[in-house]
């Protein structure tokens, strides 16, 4: 299995999170405010809490501890929902999530392919006469609200699976069968970990460093905006083509960082 | 084609939308209550989106014909645009609206006749012929089979006379319009770069030899067409690869019933590259030297006046009087 190095999971119940836990072969790293579980590829996932505002919370607390990360990360979260007509068992991603008691409403972009989607509804109140045709949840509005302060929106989903319906109420949903359903739905779920691991790294590819703007970087001192200057020219080398120059810049002297950047800058027009 | 489609509440029930809706039953429909929810939000990004755009349906409020941007036209009037669509389903590179707009997705304003009532009131009030773009802010022939922008918009220009209409595409969705009888006052203009642009920077484009078919295509229908080679991107072989495209094409059309040729130096607002340089950090295109003047950026040349010699090599094949330079 992928190790998917760049996705956070936000999930409201351990009970949900037992199995992903397992999959993704995820060890716990911390567990003060909110145990939080890590592995070895640097996937992470959040244990939040029940409800809008610890969902929110657990977001930020996890966007948090990684502020100082040079790559983004992609947010899933993923619980059990009842919904008006789904069936038990269906995986959906939410496209649309309102707010009930604010009544704000966001729309997530629809990144998942193969996957079928519905609006989600976040509740205070967990809602048994399934009023609309649409998944109720307590937790998507929050944890968007949160993911969105580190993170380009489409790199921010929900999943949800349907535990109850009209037919089948809440009282029905035992410990086994959360853990009976979250098995049945492995294969989505990881499908969908596929798919937001390769747009982040499309992402952050775009976007990423080599070593030798590392070492170009702690060879003089730099202001912020010269630091940005740097990256800049070493993204446009790289994109000419011209990286080999850049080994050659390296093996210079620079008294200072003014004279590191007018080096490369005279460099790159020739 | 779409991942989803967003309809604003308040055209839920035009049967233009409805329409659609039907032709892609399959694909989730969300209801919106403007398209500036989806479409002008903080924290997309443009390249990710285009992966998998989302078409909104909307209505379009306000001024729905705008004055052009200077230089923007042939002479010949004022000269006027109109966007029914935001955003292309094609992907240049160099294009500008990656720059412009937050969202790759599509934006159909569907009140296609508010534009028309626009269109005729400014016609009208026009002193002198008026000329109407449309292409600005889309390729309008690219989503026809969806749009109808033809089907609509054609008869409106052929019921006024004073007004020229210029389609400005890079697609060959033409059949609307070949089964519409030519009238004079409709150009349609088909943009160019040359092979190793086209190629290097016009993803997802009909190829040249298919978008000079459909040209070929029209002006036997009666059709009058223009050519607009834009943007140049300055390249070490430039004369010789255009040369290349000016012998395919001129070969081809019957030159003297083209309408107008232009040529367009790669250039746009600052502003823009800069947002297209965060979004293609790693595109050789935008690691390029470039220069600024009055707050337009344009790629950097060590030749001297290379358009003009561009335009030399050009009026070896079109007449002065078809010829102009796009600001």
């Amino acid at each position: 299995m992928n190790n998917y190095s760049d996705i956070n999971l936000v999930i409201a119940h351990k009970l949900e999170a037992e199995l992903l836990i397992n999959w993704f072969e995820l060890e716990l790293d911390e567990s003060n405010e909110f145990r939080i579980y890590r592995n070895s590829a640097g996937m992470q996932a959040i244990v939040a809490g029940m409800g809008v505002d610890r969902a929110k919370a657990g977001t930020e607390y996890l966007g948090d501890r990684d502020a100082q990360s040079e790559r983004s990360r992609a947010w899933l979260n993923i619980g059990i929902a009842g919904h008006q007509s789904a069936k038990i068992g269906s995986c959906l991603s939410a496209h649309k999530i309102t707010h009930r008691s604010s009544g704000s409403t966001r729309f997530p972009a629809l990144v998942f392919t193969n996957i079928a989607t519905t609006e989600v509804v976040t509740v205070d109140e967990p809602e048994i006469e399934y009023p609309e045709d649409v998944a109720y949840e307590m937790e998507a509005a929050g944890f968007w609200d949160g993911a969105l302060k580190y993170s380009t929106l489409e790199l921010v989903q929900c999943l949800k699976i349907i535990s109850d319906n009209k037919e089948h109420s809440t009282e029905k949903v035992t410990k086994d069968s959360i853990l009976a359903l979250m098995a049945s739905k492995q294969a989505q779920i990881v499908d969908c970990c596929n798919q937001l691991q390769a747009l982040a790294d499309a992402y952050n590819g775009a976007n990423a460093l080599g070593t030798t703007y590392e070492r170009l970087l702690s060879s003089v001192h730099l202001t912020v905006t010269q630091q940005n200057q740097l990256k800049r020219l070493c993204q446009r080398y790289a994109a000419l083509g011209r990286e080999e120059e850049l080994q050659q810049i390296l093996t210079h002297k620079f008294q200072s960082s003014k004279e590191l950047l007018t080096q490369m800058n005279e460099q790159i027009k020739g | 084609m779409f991942s989803a489609i967003y309809i604003e509440e308040e055209v839920r029930c035009e049967d233009r939308v409805q329409e659609i809706l039907a032709r892609f039953s399959e694909i989730p429909q969300i209801e919106c209550e403007r398209y500036g929810e989806i479409f002008n939000r903080n924290a997309q990004n443009f390249r990710l989106q285009k992966k998998s755009p989302a078409l909104i349906l909307a209505k379009k409020y306000g001024n729905l014909v705008l004055t052009s941007p200077e230089g923007y036209g042939f002479q010949g009037g004022q000269s006027f645009y109109f966007s029914h669509m935001l955003n292309c389903i094609y992907d240049c590179r160099y294009c500008f609206l990656q720059g412009m707009y937050r969202s790759a997705n599509y934006v159909l304003f569907v009140n296609y006749e508010d534009f028309a009532a626009q269109l005729e009131s400014v016609s009208t009030d026009s002193d002198q012929s008026a000329i109407f773009y449309s292409g600005y802010d889309c390729d309008s022939l690219a989503l026809e089979p969806i749009s109808k922008f033809c089907e609509y918009f054609l008869p409106v220009f052929k019921r006024t006379p004073n007004s020229i209409l210029e389609i400005r595409t890079k697609s060959t969705q033409i059949r609307s319009i070949l089964e519409t009888e030519s009238f004079e006052n409709c150009v349609i203009a088909m943009s160019f770069t040359a092979h190793g642009a086209s190629q290097q920077f016009e993803h997802k484009v009909p190829s040249i030899a298919k978008r000079i078919e459909a040209l070929l295509k029209l002006q036997q229908a009666g059709w009058r067409i223009a050519l607009r080679f834009e943007p140049i991107i300055w390249e070490s072989q430039l004369i010789k690869n255009y040369q290349k495209l000016f012998d395919e094409i001129f070969a081809t059309l019957d030159i003297e019933k083209i309408h107008s040729v232009s040529i367009g130096e790669f250039r746009m607002p600052s502003s823009f590259y800069k947002n297209i340089v965060k979004l293609y950090p790693d595109e050789a295109l935008f690691a390029r030297e470039t220069e600024i003047s009055d707050g337009m950026i344009s790629l950097a040349t060590k030749e001297v006046e290379p358009l003009q010699e561009l335009e030399q090599l050009l009026l070896g094949y079109i007449s002065a009087e078809q010829y102009y330079r796009c600001a």
